[in-house]
C-alpha cells in the first residue's frame, strides 16, 4: 500500500508539474488604462454626459459573455477537468488512507 | 543555507538587479524615496510603509532608492528561505531545502514582490523566525515582545500576523499570563498603530472591501490557494494558471497533513491550528454567504486593515512548507524527499527572474528630472495630472503603477487618491481633493483655471503624457500658467498667481522655515493661510489652526512655531518603543535558563522532545 501511495503521489506530482509549466502564465492587462482594479477588464466608465459605457468596455463584455458558453461546450475541457478532479481525489484519498492506517488518532490541534 | 537563500533571492529578482528604478503596481521605487508623512501621523496618505519606509528613505539618501530596495528584497527572500528550513528541523537536507523553496518561492511571495507590497514581503520573511516564540507567548515575555515588535516594524501587515499568533498561543496556553502577554503584544504595535490612529482620526476613506476578495473560482481555484495563488487582482498574480497549480497545491497540502505531527512538539499543534485559521480567513472573502459578512466587517475604518483576506495566507504557508517537508520525510524514499522542492519550483518557475516582467528596471525620462530640478529650486505644492491614483505608465512597459509623481518629486504633491474601484471613492485624508475636482472639470472643457489653482495653493502643475492626458492640453493656452518644461513625457506649468506658501489675508507673503514635516517656524503675522493639507491638530504657538474653505490651513494671528501636536504622541510612542526594546533585549541577555527550555529538550534529529 505504501508503495502504491508513493507511486500515486509521484504520478500526481509529475502530472501537476507538466500542467503547471506548460500552462500560460497569468495574463497581463490591457494598456493605457487607469485604476487599481483588475486591468484585464477595461473600466466601464460613463462618459461625460453620463449616458453610456465606452465601446471598448461593451465589446469586452460581449466577448466575456460569449466565452463561457463556448468553454462549456468544449467537451475536451470538461473531460480534462474531470481527470484532474479524479487525480486530486486519488492523491488526497491515498494520503489520508495512509495517514489513518499508520497514525489513526484524533487530536485537538491546540493540544 | 544562507547562500542558497541569497541565490533564491537573486533568482526571484533577476533582471531587477540591473540599475534602474522599479515600477509595478504599488512597487514605486524612485531614486530618492521620501520619508512617508504617515511616520509623523500626518496625512494625506494612508500610513503605508510605516515605519519601515524610514529605512528605505534613509537608505535612499545614503545610496539610492533602487539599490536599497533590491538589497532588501533579496535579503527578504533569503531570510524567508532560511527561516523555513529551520522550521523543518530533523529532516534530511533535501527536504529542508524543499521547505525553504516552498516558502520563499511561493507564488504568494512572488506576487507580493511583483505588486510592491513590501510590508507583506518583510513580514513574510520574518514570520518563520517568529512563529516558535509567538506561539508560546507566555514562556518569555521579552522574546514575545521583541518578535512582535520585529513584525510590527513591517507595518500593519506584520503586526496583525503577530497579534494572531500571540492570540493563538494564549488560547493554547489557556490564558496563562494573558494580561502581560496581550499588553506586550499590543504595545509592540505602537510604531504603526499610533500613526495609523492619528491619520484615521483626521478622517480617511476606504474603498469597498468586497473588491479585494480572494480569487478562488471552483475546485481548482480553491486548491490553488494553498499553493499561494488567489490574489484578488488577477493580472497581478504571479505564477502559472490552470489545473497544474491546483494539483501541486493539493500535493503540498497532502504532504503537510501527513507530516504535521513530526514538527517540533512545542508548537506543532498550535501552528496547525493557526494555519487552519489563516487558510479559513484567506478563503473567507471567497465563500458565498461568509464573504458578505467579511466585507461588512472589513468595510469599516477599523477592519480596513484586513480587507484583503488573502493577507492571512502566510499563517498557513508558514506551517505548510515545513510540514510538507516532514511529510515527505515520513513517507520515505529519496525521490519523495525531493517532492516539496519539485512542486514548489514548478509553481515558482513562471514567476522567477523578474516576476514575469514586473521587475524590469525602468529609467525615468529626462523630462522628469528637469521638472524635479525646477520644483526643487522653487518649492511649492504640485498638482499631479492626469488625475489618477493608478495609471498605466508607458516607459514602464505599460504596467499599471501607483502614480509615481509624489514619490519622485517628494514634498507636497496633490494627486488623486481614488482607486477607481467604486465611483467617487477616495482613500486619503487630503481635504483639498474635493476642491480640485471642479477645477479639473473646467480644464477638460477648455476653461481657465490658474486663479483657482492659486487659491488652493498650487504652484506647479505636472501633466504626464500618459493615459487620458490629451483633454488637459488646454492648460497650454491658459494665460495664468507658464510652461516651464515641455518634454515628450510630461509638461510642467507654473501658476503665475501663486504668491507664497503662507499668505496673510491682506496678501502679504509670510516667511516659513520648515524644520521637520510636522514643525515649521512661521514669521509673525496676522491671519494667514498656509498652503498645505489641513488636519485636526495643527497649532500656531498655543492656538489651534483651522481648515480653510479649500482644505488648507488657516493660521491664527501669532508668531513662533506652527506644529502638529498629534505628532508628539507619535514621537512619544517611538521613544517608548525604543526604551522597551532596549529593556527587553537586556532582559533576554540576563535570562538564566535554569529550567530547560523546549529547545534544549528537543532531539535535533527528530525534532521531538525527550
Amino acid at each position: 500500500m505504501n508503495r502504491l501511495i508513493r507511486v500515486l503521489l509521484l504520478g500526481a506530482v509529475a502530472f501537476g508539474i507538466v500542467l503547471a509549466v506548460t500552462a500560460a502564465p497569468s495574463s497581463g492587462g490591457t494598456r493605457g488604462q487607469s485604476g487599481y482594479g483588475d486591468d484585464t477588464v477595461p473600466p466601464c466608465r460613463e462618459d461625460q454626459s453620463g449616458q453610456e459605457a465606452s465601446a471598448e468596455c461593451l465589446a469586452f463584455l460581449e466577448t466575456q459573455v460569449a466565452e463561457p458558453a463556448s468553454a462549456t461546450d468544449d467537451s475536451g475541457n470538461t473531460v480534462e477537468y474531470l481527470i484532474y478532479g479524479v487525480g486530486v481525489l486519488v492523491v488526497f484519498g491515498g494520503v489520508t488512507y495512509f495517514y489513518s492506517k499508520s497514525h489513526f488518532k484524533i487530536s485537538f490541534p491546540w493540544s | 543555507m544562507w547562500l542558497a537563500g541569497v541565490l533564491a533571492g537573486v533568482a526571484v529578482l533577476g533582471p531587477a538587479l540591473r540599475p534602474g528604478s522599479l515600477l509595478s503596481l504599488d512597487l514605486v521605487i524612485t531614486p530618492r524615496i521620501p520619508v512617508p508623512s504617515g511616520v509623523w501621523g500626518l496625512g494625506p496618505d494612508l500610513p503605508r510603509r510605516v515605519p519601515y519606509g524610514l529605512l528605505l528613505s534613509w537608505g535612499s539618501a545614503a545610496l539610492s532608492g533602487p539599490v536599497v530596495a533590491k538589497v532588501l528584497l533579496v535579503a527578504a527572500v533569503a531570510v524567508a528561505f532560511v527561516g523555513a528550513t529551520r522550521l523543518a528541523v530533523g529532516t534530511p537536507a533535501v527536504a529542508r531545502v524543499g521547505a525553504g523553496v516552498a516558502y520563499a518561492l511561493s507564488p504568494f511571495l512572488l506576487t507580493r514582490i511583483g505588486a510592491g507590497h513590501l510590508g507583506v514581503v518583510l513580514a513574510y520573511a520574518l514570520l518563520p523566525w517568529a512563529v516558535p516564540a509567538l506561539l508560546r507567548p507566555g514562556d518569555r515575555l521579552a522574546r514575545t515582545y521583541l518578535w512582535a515588535l520585529a513584525l510590527a516594524c513591517t507595518g500593519y501587515a506584520g503586526g496583525l500576523l503577530a497579534l494572531a499568533l500571540v492570540l493563538a498561543g494564549l488560547v493554547a496556553d489557556r490564558g496563562r499570563r494573558a494580561g502581560a502577554v496581550l499588553g506586550a503584544a499590543i504595545a509592540a504595535q505602537a510604531p504603526w498603530l499610533v500613526p495609523g490612529i492619528v491619520v484615521a482620526i483626521a478622517g480617511t476613506g476606504v474603498a469597498d472591501s468586497s473588491r479585494f476578495a480572494t480569487r478562488a473560482d471552483g475546485l481548482l481555484g480553491w486548491l490553488a490557494v494553498p499553493a499561494g495563488h488567489g490574489f484578488w487582482r488577477a493580472s497581478s498574480q504571479v505564477g502559472g494558471t490552470g489545473a497544474g497549480v491546483a494539483v501541486l497545491g493539493a500535493v503540498l497540502l497532502g504532504l503537510a497533513l501527513a507530516g504535521r505531527t513530526r514538527l517540533p512538539e512545542a508548537w506543532a499543534g498550535r501552528a496547525a491550528g493557526v494555519a487552519a485559521v489563516g487558510l479559513g480567513l484567506a478563503l473567507a472573502s471567497a465563500v458565498p454567504g461568509i464573504r458578505d459578512m467579511y466585507s461588512d466587517v472589513t468595510g469599516t475604518a477599523v477592519g480596513a486593515a484586513v480587507r484583503e483576506s488573502h493577507r492571512w495566507l502566510p499563517l498557513f504557508l508558514v506551517w505548510m512548507a515545513p510540514a510538507a517537508a516532514q511529510g515527505a520525510a515520513r513517507l520515505g524514499g529519496r525521490l519523495l524527499l525531493a517532492v516539496p522542492a519539485a512542486c514548489a519550483l514548478a509553481l515558482a518557475v513562471p514567476g522567477l527572474w523578474g516576476a514575469d516582467g514586473r521587475l524590469e528596471p525602468v529609467d525615468f525620462p529626462g523630462g522628469w528630472s528637469t521638472a524635479s530640478q525646477a520644483i526643487r529650486e522653487r518649492p511649492g505644492t504640485v498638482l499631479a495630472l492626469p488625475w489618477h491614483q493608478y495609471l498605466d505608465v508607458s516607459f514602464a512597459d505599460g504596467r499599471r503603477v501607483l502614480n509615481p509623481l509624489p514619490d519622485y518629486l517628494g514634498g507636497d504633491v496633490l494627486s488623486s487618491s481614488d482607486p477607481e474601484l467604486v465611483a467617487g471613492s477616495q482613500e486619503a485624508a487630503d481635504p483639498r481633493e474635493p476642491h480640485v475636482l471642479p477645477v479639473l472639470a473646467r480644464v477638460a472643457s477648455g476653461g481657465r483655471v490658474a486663479d483657482d489653482l492659486a487659491r488652493i495653493g498650487v504652484r506647479w502643475v505636472v501633466l504626464l503624457h500618459e493615459v487620458d492626458w490629451e483633454p488637459l492640453r488646454s492648460l497650454r493656452s491658459d494665460p495664468g500658467l507658464r510652461r516651464v518644461v515641455a518634454d515628450r513625457s510630461l509638461e510642467l506649468f507654473e501658476v503665475r498667481a501663486w504668491r507664497g506658501p503662507v499668505v496673510t489675508t491682506t496678501g502679504r507673503v509670510v516667511d516659513v522655515r520648515p524644520v521637520v514635516a510636522p514643525l515649521a517656524h512661521v514669521a509673525p503675522s496676522g491671519l494667514a493661510r498656509w498652503h498645505r493639507p489641513a488636519a485636526p491638530g495643527w497649532m500656531r504657538g498655543w492656538h489651534g489652526a483651522s481648515e480653510s474653505p479649500v482644505g488648507t490651513i488657516d493660521l491664527p494671528v501669532g508668531r513662533g512655531f506652527s506644529w502638529f501636536w498629534p505628532a508628539c504622541a507619535v514621537v512619544i510612542a517611538y521613544i517608548c518603543t525604543i526604551c522597551a526594546c532596549l529593556r527587553a533585549g537586556r532582559a533576554l541577555q540576563r535570562w538564566n535558563p535554569s529550567v530547560p527550555s523546549h529547545d534544549k529538550c528537543m532531539n535535533k534529529q527528530t525534532g521531538r522532545h525527550e
